[in-house]
């Protein structure tokens, strides 16, 4: 039996319909997801979305696969990283289109190498595309476009 | 109220009483400390290496009980002492050998690591190469039951210096 533990989910991308924004905080909330402690609310006009979304109980900490599945048929980007349990540690997982990174993390929520590790090129070029990728998705905005007049305008600012 | 884990004990070095045994038995079995079969430990019965690894259920934050710290170093034994994850804190070892103390923490896979901005810091490469030496030297060691004087030369053979610096460790202890 797997324990549960906290989750954090950090989106980035553009929602181009009112059926995918509903679609998604419908799950999110099946989930149990919450903004700043609310229950996400479905957004009415063209424009940003709040990124940051906290799940307190996360079975095995992983992101649930009808979560994921929903993402990608978005097209979002996203950042999922869990907490630990006496079971598990902590870990995270970025995902920008096909690309997905996934490291381990401290209890200081960074990437690390263990001791065998300390010289291996390969992994700490792992963590280095991982750090780039939370970055990218930090770093971005989720917008609400459900219109082709609203995806111009939110793709016209983007240039 | 607590966040308690289940840690192990490793100990090496030289038990040269039965007065020792009985105070490293006791003090084992007083912590809930179980070998590798699940059994509370018991007095050797004849000179020679003994069961040096224990197991203990529920030590609150993974800290080692200031008596069984206190009841090793008196003896004399060189112990590692690792604890699981809590559900609040990582898992660490402390490894004390030759006086020094070395303490990590550890990953899923038991060994100490670097987070992202230390992998190059010399410092911390340093402190966990000096943890896994010391590891290793407590590992290649056994705990050995030596209750006479004969015994304890026969384990000390060939290594005169060792067994001069084991006199001079256990007078010092006992002043």
């Amino acid at each position: 039996m797997y324990e549960s533990t906290y989750a954090s989910l950090f989106l980035a991308g553009t929602i181009a319909s009112a059926e995918g924004a509903r679609a998604l905080l419908a799950e999110i909330t099946q989930q149990g997801g919450r903004v700043d402690g609310l229950h996400p609310v479905a957004p009415t006009a063209p424009g940003p979305m709040p990124t940051h979304y906290g799940f307190d109980e996360i079975t095995g900490g992983d992101i649930p696969t009808s979560l994921r599945a929903l993402l990608h048929s978005l097209g979002l980007s996203y950042f999922w990283k869990h907490g630990q349990t006496s079971s598990f540690g902590a870990q995270a997982t970025v995902v920008i289109g096909q690309a997905s990174h996934h490291q381990p993390l401290s209890d200081n929520d960074e990437p690390f190498l263990e001791y065998a590790d300390l010289d291996n090129t390969e992994k700490r070029d792992a963590i280095a595309a991982y750090l780039d990728a939370k970055a990218q998705v930090l770093g971005q905005p989720l917008h609400y476009a459900p219109s082709a007049h609203a995806m111009l305008a939110h793709k016209a600012k983007a240039i | 109220m607590g966040d308690r884990t289940y840690a192990t004990l490793t100990i090496a070095g030289v038990l040269a009483s039965a007065a020792d045994a009985q105070m490293l038995v006791d003090e084992i079995s007083s912590q809930g400390g179980r070998d590798t079969n699940g059994d509370l430990p018991t007095m050797p019965t004849e000179a020679g290496t003994i069961p040096a690894h224990f197991g203990f259920e529920e030590m609150n934050y993974g800290d080692m009980p200031d008596s069984l710290h206190n009841t090793l170093y008196d003896l004399g034994l060189a112990y590692i002492w690792a604890h699981e994850d809590g559900d609040q804190y990582i898992a660490a070892g402390t490894v004390v050998v030759d006086d020094c103390s070395h303490t990590q923490h550890l990953s899923h896979n038991g060994l100490p690591f670097l987070e992202h901005g230390e992998f190059d810091d010399p410092e911390k490469r340093a402190a966990i190469a000096e943890y896994m030496e010391a590891s290793k030297k407590v590992q290649g060691q056994d705990l050995v039951y030596a209750p006479t004087a004969h015994a304890l030369l026969a384990h000390f053979e060939g290594k005169p210096e060792a067994l001069e610096a084991w006199k001079a460790m256990r007078e010092a202890r006992a002043a």
